[in-house]
């Protein structure tokens, strides 16, 4: 493996890049000077569930008990905030005597430690989360594309209820377009997989906790993630299509399209932006294909593929062209 | 399936036992359908109009909360009564083990007017009806066509089933199991072309078989530390076609330059279907803390495929290929690597930063031959100096790369990052394209209910030489080709090989006006510039448009709104030529064709929840309401225009233009506490034109035999009344 970097620089400028590089890789290794986003200090009540269910039970203007109706609320699981010899809820929402013996000037209670709002920065929320969830998660989570870019785990997963909302296949996509909106009217095109209909979901494809993969696939490239529903297009074939073999996503959109099979652009003259050989290939198709001014095969039907119908790769001894 | 499925969730189910909770929910009602629709029931397989069965459950037992108990079960069931139902079993002890079965239909309905003369759809071999007169020249001269056309709807069925096992052990280890079979059935579409060239083939589209299964596996150990995690895992995925081949009896009448016995009726052709094919990877990967501030994590694969399906002769007629093959199959072997390195640090309480290594080989091990073809099951077996020789691509990608943030005072954060990617292809006309990418954004909200934020980045690839032959003279016997012959034009550059610089800015802003009030908007642009001004594509553009609201003015009514605006363009150029060199070199035969994308979509939604019907249930809860509402609208159109040189005539297409309405209206009605009678209402509409499918029957291509379907269109409205019960 040889990457070659080549600096269009001089040398003080290589000397510069050279410090700056050593300078990052010395703050790397540094133990860091001040750890991130501590939890608040404060004392802990170690009251139990019970101590704050007096003010957040059910019926209250705050509820939160239907945390014992959810995993985290199994008390014989050892590893849950509510297990013997936990912190209950300050085990997530840390030291909170403040919050419960403190009163503000304006006769509101203080916070708890970790409010989990809008206004803490994620590292700070998604600390109690990861405490136990690092193996769960994945390990790519440490400078995944949600982690870098501070989404928080409670921005899409709701704690409190017994049904997390992004956990449910129906409701999941609507959790991601939140602030995934462009991929929202994605599936709103005429060629689309069927995730409006709810026979997939994000992450079927996707790992929101991060990957090794560009666009957090879930396998280690594009097109095994791919193969994982197309596992028919995987070859190796006898007579491959090169940019087939490479990447999906060179002739596919996978969200959706206004093309037929999620092509990216209308063929053929999108399979003519690669095959300009003599004669039909490099044919100019245009209106003149179309009836009532003609019948062009290039144009009508299938276009293309109306005769190299094995696009994906053939097989078969004689088929060079793509057409056996 | 179906039933090894349920009697595992039932048998499951018998798991659990006391200090449980059990909750169920049934939802049980009859929908209808004004009309019947194909598309309307792409995937759902909502496709006939008239009574439907609504029938949905959910059991759940979990532990008291507070028992000591962890054991739990859940079956689940959705859209039973549908083509698209879905069954899901889980059962397990909280922190100790869990096994999970699924199973899933989807269907997929594309079209079902097409029309077809040849009989045996769906089976390997296709032949035509009796009387069948065939055409040598058009297929607007077979009399017998219409009177033998059959419909042909292009439907296909996914069954997918799954079983996943997981077991905690002591000491931070875990082990995962699953397994998962794809079975896919139906009818897809192929082309069958017989003939020597472009200028006497003749084709027709196919109805060709679908029977595909493919098994996945995936077993990992994982051990979670203090501060460390390691793990290894296996993926096997094995595919299998039930059809190895599809023939077809040739419709059309003899050309001069057939060999006898090519044309009707003895004259067949045959096509490979996709081959069986298996995939095995085995990979270990970890992650460790290497400071307080300082994750490393590391992924290495090693993976395998394989493709051994036994070749189809050269032709279906063996007195067309005396020369035996070179080999009884591919004996393809591709092995895949990749190693993915990431270091993720916070050295600063303010700093954040990425930096990662990703290394991804495809070895492409299958052997090399040369084949002597017969063009279409139609000419002679071509002589050994004309031979082909099949080419493995191999492809090399390194990337490293780093992302940097830094949060500045009064909540705003600087964006940074830069990668450098490295790509070595075989048989390539391009060898090497390195990619320079820079990134640049900020995010702030300092200002109070306002948040901006800024994107930009820009690409740059660069490649080595350009060998535009390099792909012909690498499938050809060396010494029977011209080192200086050419495939594509010379000046071609193709896209994904092309130097090309990549630019894209982003704009986001969200304004809250009040504390129910949110107001959004975005921009992104895009442009990829083919730097080399020769053929190909030339630039391609995107510029999106989106604005968003939302207004709470209650804790029970939330109303939202969006508009979304893409424009995809694209221009190319290219020079239409012939053998002849004058062809080549003449800028009169120049084309050039510019297309537009857009889609424009807008939606608005209502949500009124729990509203007091104003009086209460026999049990004395309250009797609320929930409705929902939704209106979504999505249109595209694409216009493509073409100029050509002096030298050729071209016209501008008729525009394509899909449009797709949605209304959906949902009210829950609870009577009791457990009760609840559910109310919904889809209206959907969907049209479209297609220049390549509308007006264009079997029989429009002279040389083609078409389905001739219509490009979609359908209204149909599905209402349904069902009663949930909660036990």
């Amino acid at each position: 493996m040889s990457f070659g970097v080549r600096l269009p620089v001089s040398r003080r400028m290589q000397a510069a890049v050279q410090g700056l590089v050593t300078g990052l890789l010395l703050l790397l290794c540094s133990p860091g000077w001040g750890y991130p986003d501590a939890v608040p200090a404060g004392e802990y009540l170690d009251r139990g569930v019970e101590g704050c269910l007096m003010c957040h039970g059910q019926g209250s203007q705050w509820p939160a008990h239907d945390i014992l109706n959810t995993v985290h609320g199994v008390r014989g699981d050892g590893r849950t905030p509510f297990a013997e010899g936990q912190r209950a809820c300050e085990a997530c929402h840390g030291p909170s005597a403040d919050h419960v013996m403190g009163r503000r000037e304006d006769g509101g209670r203080p916070a708890t430690a970790i409010g989990f709002t809008a206004a803490e920065p994620a590292s700070l929320k998604d600390r109690p989360c990861l405490d136990c969830h690092q193996a769960d998660t994945g390990h790519h989570w440490q400078g995944s594309a949600h982690q870098f870019d501070e989404v928080a785990c409670t921005d899409c997963h709701q704690l409190h209820t017994p049904q997390d909302r992004v956990m449910v296949r129906l409701s999941q996509a609507e959790v991601c377009s939140d602030c995934h909106r462009r991929t929202r009217s994605e599936f709103l095109r005429p060629s689309t997989h069927p995730v409006r209909s709810g026979n997939m979901v994000c992450t079927d494809c996707h790992a929101p906790h991060g990957s090794m993969t560009p666009g957090e696939l879930l396998r280690g490239t594009l097109n095994e993630s791919c193969y994982e529903c197309h596992a028919e297009y995987r070859g190796p074939f006898l007579w491959e299509h090169a940019p087939v073999a490479e990447d999906c996503s060179s002739c596919h959109e996978p969200h959706g399209s206004s093309h037929r099979n999620l092509l990216s652009r209308r063929s053929p003259w999108m399979c003519q932006e690669c095959h300009l050989a003599q004669f039909h290939p490099s044919t100019v198709e245009s209106g003149l294909g179309v009836p009532p001014q003609g019948a062009s095969r290039q144009v009508l039907g299938r276009d293309c593929l109306n005769c190299h119908t094995q696009v994906h790769g053939s097989n078969h001894p004689s088929g060079a062209g793509l057409i056996r | 399936m179906k039933r090894w499925l349920l009697a595992g969730g039932v048998a499951l189910a018998g798991v659990a036992y006391g200090d449980s909770v059990v909750e169920a929910e049934v939802e049980l009602g009859v929908g209808y359908l004004d009309e019947s629709s194909f598309r309307y029931g792409k995937y759902t397989g909502l496709v006939d109009d008239g009574l439907e069965v609504i029938a949905n459950f959910n059991f759940t037992s979990r532990p008291v909360w507070d028992s000591g108990a962890t054991r739990y079960w859940r079956l689940g069931g959705e859209r039973l009564g549908f083509d698209s139902r879905r069954l899901e079993a889980e059962a397990g002890e909280q922190g100790r083990m869990r096994l999970r079965l699924n199973f899933q239909e989807t269907p997929r309905n594309l079209f079902e007017d097409g029309q077809t003369p040849f009989l045996g759809a769906g089976s390997q071999r296709l032949i035509l009806p009796a009387g069948w007169e065939a055409a040598a020249a058009s297929t607007a001269a077979m009399t017998t066509l219409d009177e033998n056309l059959l419909d042909f709807s292009q439907r296909q069925r996914r069954r997918d089933a799954s079983l996943d096992y997981r077991q905690h052990f002591a000491a931070g280890w875990r082990f995962d199991a699953s397994m998962r079979r794809q079975i896919r059935d139906g009818r897809s579409e192929m082309a069958g072309t017989i003939g020597t060239n472009g200028g006497n083939s003749r084709a027709a589209l196919l109805p060709a078989p679908v029977d595909y299964e493919t098994d996945t596996f995936d077993v990992s150990l994982v051990r979670e530390g203090s501060g460390h995690l390691l793990g290894i895992a296996w993926h096997g995925s094995f595919f299998r076609n039930s059809d190895r081949e599809l023939s077809w009896q040739n419709p059309f009448g003899p050309q001069p330059q057939w060999q006898p016995g090519a044309a009707f009726p003895d004259g067949f052709g045959q096509l490979a279907l996709l081959p069986d094919n298996d995939f095995q990877q085995v990979r270990v990967f970890g992650q460790m803390a290497l400071t307080p501030t300082t994750r490393a994590s590391l992924d290495l694969a090693r993976g395998r495929m394989r493709q051994d399906q036994r070749f189809l002769p050269y032709s279906v007629d063996a007195d067309l290929a005396p020369t035996p093959l070179p080999r009884a199959d591919l004996n393809g072997k591709v092995d895949t690597t990749l190693a993915h390195l990431r270091l993720n640090s916070r050295p600063l309480p303010r700093l954040n930063l990425t930096g990662r290594v990703r290394y991804e080989d495809r070895d492409n091990k299958t052997p090399q031959d040369v084949f002597l073809p017969v063009s279409g099951d139609a000419g002679l077996q071509v002589a050994p100096e004309n031979g082909r020789i099949n080419r493995p691509y191999g492809l090399t990608r390194s990337e490293i790369g780093f992302d940097g943030a830094y949060r500045l005072p009064q909540r705003t954060r600087l964006n940074f990052g830069y990668e450098h990617r490295l790509r070595k292809r075989d048989f390539s006309e391009v060898n090497t394209a390195r990619e320079d990418v820079f990134r640049a954004g900020v995010r702030t909200q300092r200002f109070q209910a306002v948040s901006l934020g800024l994107d930009a980045s820009h690409e740059r690839r660069n490649t080595s030489r350009y060998v535009g032959n390099r792909p012909l003279l690498a499938t050809r016997v060396p010494g029977s080709v011209d080192p200086e012959a050419f495939e594509n034009h010379p000046n071609l550059r193709r896209y994904y090989l092309a130097d090309r610089d990549r630019d894209r800015v982003q704009l986001r802003a969200d304004v809250h006006p009040a504390d129910n009030w949110h107001l959004g908007a975005a921009f992104a642009w895009s442009r990829d510039d083919y730097r080399e001004d020769l053929f190909g594509l030339d630039e391609s553009r995107l510029r999106s448009w989106m604005l968003d609201a939302g207004y709470v003015p209650t804790d029970k009514v939330r109303l939202s709104a969006f508009y979304h605006h893409d424009r995809y363009a694209s221009s190319q150029r290219a020079r239409s030529f012939t053998a002849a060199p004058p062809t080549v070199n003449d800028p009169d035969r120049d084309w050039s064709v510019d297309t537009r994308d857009t889609h424009e979509t807008w939606g608005l939604s209502l949500d009124l929840e729990g509203l007091d019907a104003g009086f209460a249930t026999r049990d004395g809860s309250a009797r609320s309401l929930d409705v929902r509402l939704d209106y979504t609208d999505s249109r595209s159109r694409g216009q493509i225009g073409v100029e050509a040189g002096p030298a050729l005539a071209a016209a501008d297409l008729p525009n394509l233009s899909t449009r797709f309405q949605v209304v959906s209206l949902s009210a829950t009605q609870r009577i009791s506490e457990a009760a609840r009678i559910r109310f919904a209402f889809e209206h959907e509409r969907y049209r479209s034109r297609d220049f390549a499918l509308d007006g264009v029957g079997p029989a429009s291509v002279a040389q083609v035999l078409l389905f001739g379907e219509a490009s979609p269109r359908y209204r149909a409205n599905w209402v349904t009344l069902s009663y949930l019960h909660r036990f």
